[in-house]
């Protein structure tokens, strides 16, 4: 099972609000649960279990991946406007001072700018959703 | 669907975060709650509706952070906000940040705040009201010379104060003229230092007065009721310890004095919410204006004890327009309450704070006893905040009673994994002088050598 896979599965409980999810696929089973609305967390956490030693350890993230977070609660947005193409995306090569994302709160776009450099891994948040201060935006495997 | 009820962002922590989560359910009110990172497991995180993570532990990166608040009430869509006490509750750029981005705040007029605030500028709108103030200087003293002016009309000794000052600093006793001088180059610098301000004035030191307070209510229809006196007196470095109503020291027809006074003071500064009227009560029996506070206190538990009402419901409900639930001949006291502080402290050690987990935790309970309190069994305290861990208040049907009952309450608690001032606390409610009622600010202190003696 792939990490993006279980991203998925992730991105389908917060849609659906579920709050346990059990996935069985040849020897490999995923448990993921998450927090209810009435302590809500915007991040949802995830859970794995391993029954086999399938090849899954290769697909977690390297132990070299660094994490840009939101410096502020407001609503994440990918580029500088809906027109425009996003600043970075999964690939990209960030340097120290690279514009990643905006977070807007009061009607003031916060540019977010790297503090890292790095190759942009996945992108943790939804275009357009509300985050809070400290959760994970961008997955960079550091140089 | 969303819903059309407004919504209460709460800026604050600990037990106060937790009572207006409270009184937002009891009103049916959805309830989002800021918090720090150090903050994330606390009860008030949990039991709010919503919740938002706004920066890191310490207060100046979160619970300080005007523009991330604002942001997380932009967010959750709140209506109005409730800025607890400390933090930035009695910050009128706050009040006004609020009232520009059509947010609620709950408590008085931004310059309300700013006017009681500034100490100085507090005792001259009181006095214009009529209210009687400590004998003092005419606003700010502009140097030592102007000092030794104002204490040789007044008479020796005096006290030294910043004008923008709380909770002890920027404050000199002076006893005589010959230690004037450096008293006032040494205030100046601690007010600066603490508040930005180095400005002071003087005011006639009082000995040994009681600190007696009255609470306030006042909505925005031009009604204002109080709600009963406090006894504050018991205090160490200005840091209450114990609270209790009614106090001890006033007759009715004191009390009724004291009660109308705090009303002007309120009606002279256009108070709209809950404030509360500090006076000094001098041994001879007069009482002086010393200082108004803007905000809910954390004693407000005992006024409630007594009278039955909800503070911070009615706060909100002010808030949102209403007027006041009550009119004067409507408030009724019943018995005695009496609020002990709990701070993760060890007394032995010069009351050195104790972070750190707390393993076990067991309130007390039974008629009369109410624990207001954010702990739970494996609650981490942190190091960024003050030291308080909760309030244990109870009531009785006399101060006999109650006294017992908080002695009974307190033996009860279990907290487990920091030191506490606890033990303390039961000594300091066995004093003779409290158990006789004759204490006064100067009590704890005085005793304290005795107090930890045999702790």
């Amino acid at each position: 099972m792939e990490v993006k896979t279980i991203a998925r599965l992730a991105d389908i409980m917060s849609q659906h609000e579920l709050t346990e999810l059990e996935v069985h696929e040849g020897e490999v089973l995923i448990r993921l649960s998450r927090e209810s609305a009435s302590a809500r967390n915007l991040v949802a956490p995830v859970v794995l279990e391993q029954t086999s030693e399938a090849s899954f350890a290769k697909e977690v993230p390297a132990a070299k991946t660094l994490m840009i977070t939101a410096p502020m609660p407001g609503t994440f947005y990918t580029s500088g406007a809906p027109e425009l193409p996003a600043f970075v995306k999964e690939g990209d090569h960030v340097g120290m001072g690279t514009i990643v994302c905006i977070v807007e709160a009061m009607k003031v776009m916060n540019e977010v700018k790297s503090e890292i450099a790095g190759m942009v891994g996945k992108i943790l948040a939804k275009n357009g959703s509300p985050v809070e201060f400290g959760q994970p935006l961008f997955e960079i495997k550091i140089d | 669907m969303e819903s059309t009820l407004p919504k209460i962002l709460i800026a604050n922590r600990g037990e106060i975060a937790l009572r207006v989560v409270r009184a937002c359910r009891e009103l049916g009110l959805p309830s989002v709650v800021v918090f720090s990172e150090a903050d994330r497991e606390t009860l008030a995180v949990r039991l709010a509706d919503e919740a938002v993570c706004i920066g890191r532990g310490p207060a100046t990166e979160s619970y300080l952070k005007i523009e991330r608040i604002i942001a997380a009430a932009e967010l959750t869509r709140a209506s109005a906000i409730h800025p607890g006490y400390g933090f930035l509750s009695e910050n009128a750029h706050f009040a006004e940040v609020c009232a520009e981005c059509n947010l609620i705040f709950i408590g008085p007029l931004a310059r309300s705040i700013r006017t009681l605030g500034n100490k100085s500028a507090a005792r001259t709108a009181m006095l214009a009201a009529g209210v009687s103030v400590i004998p003092g200087s005419d606003g700010v003293v502009q140097d030592a010379q102007d000092a030794l002016r104002w204490a040789d009309k007044l008479g020796y000794p005096v006290l030294l104060k910043a004008v923008s000052g709380g909770g002890g600093k920027g404050m000199r006793i002076v006893h005589e003229e010959a230690g004037m001088v450096s008293s006032f180059n040494m205030a100046s610098q601690e007010a600066e230092r603490a508040f930005s301000d180095g400005l002071l004035y003087l005011e006639k030191f009082q000995i040994n007065p009681r600190h007696v307070e009255f609470q306030l209510m006042a909505d925005r229809h031009g009604n204002v009721v109080h709600l009963g006196d406090r006894d504050c007196s018991m205090q160490r470095h200005h840091q209450k310890l114990i609270e209790e109503t009614p106090c001890t020291a006033l007759t009715s027809d004191l009390r009724q004095k004291m009660g109308e006074t705090a009303i002007n003071a309120a009606r002279a500064v256009d108070y709209v919410g809950a404030g509360t009227v500090e006076f000094l009560l001098s041994p001879d029996g007069n009482y002086y204006f010393m200082e108004m506070n803007t905000r809910l206190q954390v004693e407000h538990p005992v006024t409630e004890m007594v009278t039955g009402a909800d503070l911070v419901r009615e706060q909100i409900s002010i808030a949102l327009g209403d007027k006041l639930s009550w009119r004067q001949k409507d408030v009724r006291f019943r018995g005695h309450a009496i609020e002990v502080r709990i701070n993760a402290e060890d007394p032995r050690r010069n009351f050195a704070p104790c972070p750190g987990k707390i393993s076990a935790y067991l309130p007390p309970g039974g008629p009369g006893v109410r624990v207001d309190s954010h702990l739970f069994s494996g609650y981490t305290v942190p190091p960024y905040y003050d030291s308080m861990l909760g309030k244990i208040i109870v009531h009785g049907s006399n101060r006999e009673q109650a006294l017992a009952r908080s002695k009974n309450a307190l033996r009860e608690l279990v907290i487990e994994g920091v030191q506490t001032s606890r033990d303390f606390a039961l000594k300091l409610l066995s004093l003779p002088q409290f158990v006789s009622g004759e204490y006064h600010s100067g009590t704890v202190e005085e005793q304290m050598t005795n107090v930890l003696a045999e702790l």
